[in-house]
């Protein structure tokens, strides 16, 4: 055996993890070697050393385990339900917005259509202010009065 | 279902049945062990411990991962390099530093405190040096040289195969020797 091998096997040898024929090798080699013996007296005392590190007490308890156990297997239930509580909420959401929605557009349709106080009235709600009455008059007016465009000969909406 | 033979392992299918002492006395004759792999590994005391509760969370509630072809023990730290693993993976991505622990040496409590300093010295460039070594290097040098586990077992606990386990250990012990040497040689 030559240095190379013999320091590849030195851990193995301190581990006591060597086969017998390997271990007769290495002993036939450390004991004409003074650097790989050395060598061995080194990693000896890095292992020895590490014994320096102390130790943990455990600062928990069985009761501590089966708490977070049940904490998370209440969550996942709680996501295992997900899918169906998911699909529930987006049924909601569809309604309330359609129903809204609905509402909505019948406002602004019946708004376009109403006479001159309702438009101030629409006005208020809108925002605009007392000041923008006569815009609000000029559009209800404006949906009011007979349409000039070609096709219907300035016909429609007459008395 | 090689492992049947193992009394650990009939604990555990036991708790798989619904035995709640079955965990229990595991649970007590492992904590420790978990823990300080854990403290080893990733250094400091706060993160060991809530790690090691991980590890037995993970068992308590998915108690069916467990199958008897490896040694109970073998699998147990295996959940427990994982849950390492994890912890490491989530400070890389919180890049979170690690808060360094007071060393605690095993130091007798009556040494003169030149001892009680040289000690305290020598547990922080010991750990330091655990530390920097590569994550599977690390476990492995653990397993072997505080939980004493041999070099087949640690193939087990790490998937891989003995002459893969030496090479690990014979890397790790080198970068260790060469780290610690003003300290070991030089020191008491």
């Amino acid at each position: 055996m030559d240095c190379r091998a013999a320091i590849r096997f030195i851990p193995a040898f301190l581990d006591g993890e060597l086969q017998p024929y390997e271990e007769a090798l290495l002993n036939e080699h450390l004991a004409s070697c003074d650097s790989c013996r050395a060598e061995m007296v080194a990693l000896k005392k890095t292992m020895a050393a590490m014994s320096v590190c102390k130790d943990l007490d455990p600062a928990f308890t069985l009761a501590d385990i089966k708490a977070r156990a049940a904490e998370r297997q209440a969550w996942r239930r709680w996501f295992s339900l997900a899918p169906r509580w998911a699909t529930a909420l987006a049924a909601a959401v569809a309604i309330f917005v359609g129903t809204v929605g609905g509402i909505g557009l019948q406002v602004v349709h019946q708004s376009s259509t109403q006479p001159p106080a309702v438009s101030r009235a629409v006005s208020d709600v809108l925002g605009l202010g007392a000041s923008d009455d006569s815009l609000a008059d000029l559009m209800v007016a404006s949906a009011s009065e007979p349409s000039t465009t070609p096709g219907n000969n300035g016909q429609e909406g007459r008395p | 279902m090689k492992h049947m033979e193992d009394p650990d392992a009939q604990l555990m299918l036991a708790f798989q049945r619904g035995d709640e002492s079955a965990f229990a006395a595991l649970f007590e004759r492992y904590r420790t062990r978990v823990l300080n792999t854990a403290y080893h590994f990733l250094g400091d005391k706060d993160s060991a411990q809530d790690v090691a509760q991980e590890v037995f969370v993970r068992i308590y509630t998915s108690p069916k991962t467990y199958r008897p072809d490896a040694a109970f023990s073998t699998w147990l730290y295996r959940v427990t390099a994982n849950a390492c693993f994890d912890e490491m993976r989530r400070r890389r991505r919180s890049r979170s530093a690690v808060s360094e622990d007071l060393p605690e040496s095993i130091l007798d409590p009556a040494a003169s405190p030149e001892d009680q300093v040289w000690s305290n010295e020598l547990t922080r460039e010991v750990k330091a040096a655990i530390a920097a070594l590569p994550e599977n290097q690390r476990l492995a040098v653990i397993l072997q040289r505080y939980e004493e586990l041999s070099y087949q077992q640690i193939a087990d606990v790490l998937k891989t195969s003995v002459p893969a386990v030496e090479s690990l250990l014979f890397r790790a012990k080198h970068s260790l020797r060469a780290r610690l040497s003003s300290y070991v040689e030089g020191g008491q």
